[in-house]
């Protein structure tokens, strides 16, 4: 992935002003900065969603320009994004929820999901992906999703501990053929401003 | 259907009802009931139309419930094209310890309308009630919701939450992001919703 010149704002205020950056294939890159900085921006720019508009620059992904494409279409070329407080669903269970990323569902793939962050398939899968679960739980699951999706390319936002076992599950997706291969993307906040 | 339910001391009544119609629209449907619920008694409701047009649908049930009673009611609907929804649940927690819970999930689209009428009154001491109403608005649909609160006794706690408005942005760009499209997304959404 190649970001050039990205120029964002938020209503009147610039938010990133410039940015340039290239993630090589199947690395893990650590973002650091202080609060309110644009890490976060930045990787919800990346994925083509978020408050900020994109005034100017553009983002290339395995050599195609992708900066004017939504987030479905994004999503489809193998990009994805793990919310920093990622969003709740009521009624929608854990097995459902890890199936929607996966094109070809299946149980074994959502129970080694699971087990890559440490939670018990058996204790999970049929939980709502709801207010019932705990912040830390809800991270797991949300990067659970990641790991069963199988994308080319993750931003991960602010995920401090849960990130440590992403990259233990990144280094175990790795070796099962190019499309496992993923890069990651995760801007944390730097010691100085945490 | 028009009822009138007695629920007896420290009894328990659990009365879904769920209705699957075409796509034609045109059926009215107008659910009333009156329930009183005796000492200890415990009265749940699940009423859903989920599946198919709507037509018109008048929910109206009012809920009686004595001393360390419970009364649940839950409404689930899905309108779209013409469909009118309307939905209006009392309950008066009457006895001391009494518990009360109106929920409603409505989701409307194309030129349907909703209203959600949810009356909680806490009339005793330690009477706890609580009105819980989520619409989700799509296209030209229109919805409302009205969740009025009385309390008649002041160790009497009765609260409510009412959200209306379009899918959940963060919802849809987490969804869309896993590579569903929007309508796709939408539609889980609402899915799930509809589902708890």
């Amino acid at each position: 992935m190649c970001v050039e010149n990205l120029h964002l704002r938020r209503e009147e205020r610039p938010v990133l002003q410039g940015v340039n950056l290239k993630v090589a294939s199947g690395q893990i890159y650590g973002l650091l900065g202080r609060n309110g900085s644009g890490k976060s921006s930045l990787a919800y720019a990346l994925m083509g969603c978020g408050a900020c508009a994109l005034q100017e620059g553009r983002i290339l992904f395995d050599g195609h320009d992708i900066t004017g494409l939504s987030i479905t279409e994004r999503g489809q070329l193998g990009l994805t994004l793990a919310w920093q407080e990622p969003a709740r669903f009521e009624g929608l269970k854990v097995q459902d929820y890890l199936a929607l990323g996966m094109q070809e569902p299946s149980r074994e793939r959502m129970e080694e999901a699971l087990k890559a962050v440490a939670l018990l398939p058996s204790a999970y899968l049929s939980r709502p992906v709801d207010e019932t679960l705990s912040g830390g739980e809800r991270k797991r699951i949300e990067l659970a999703a990641v790991y069963a999706m199988r994308p080319s390319s993750v931003s991960a936002s602010s995920l401090p501990r849960e990130c440590r076992r992403f990259r233990r599950s990144s280094r175990l997706a790795r070796g099962r053929g190019p499309s496992s291969s993923p890069t990651a993307l995760s801007p944390t906040p730097s010691r100085s401003s945490t | 259907m028009e009822a009138r339910i007695h629920v007896g001391k420290n009894a328990t009544m659990k009365y879904s009802e769920t209705h699957y119609h075409g796509e034609t629209g045109g059926i009215e449907v107008i659910p009333k009931a009156e329930v009183t619920v005796d000492e200890g008694g415990r009265y749940t409701s699940e009423f859903a139309l989920t599946t198919g047009r709507v037509g018109k649908l008048a929910f109206d049930y009012v809920v009686d419930v004595a001393a360390r009673g419970t009364a649940e009611l839950v409404v689930k609907a899905y309108g779209y094209g013409d469909d009118a929804i309307t939905v209006k649940e009392t309950i008066r927690l009457n006895g001391e310890y009494a518990r009360g819970l109106a929920k409603s999930r409505i989701a409307v689209c194309d030129q349907a309308t909703s209203e959600v009428i949810g009356t909680t009154e806490g009339n005793a001491p330690y009477a706890r009630g609580h009105v819980d109403c989520i619409e989700i608005v799509r296209d030209q649909a229109e919805a409302s919701a009205v969740p009025v609160v009385r309390v008649r006794d002041d160790r009497a706690h009765v609260t409510h939450e009412a959200a209306i408005g379009t899918v959940n942005k963060k919802e849809l760009e987490t969804l869309m992001a896993r590579g569903l499209d929007e309508e796709t997304a939408v539609d889980v959404i609402i899915r799930g919703m509809l589902a708890a």
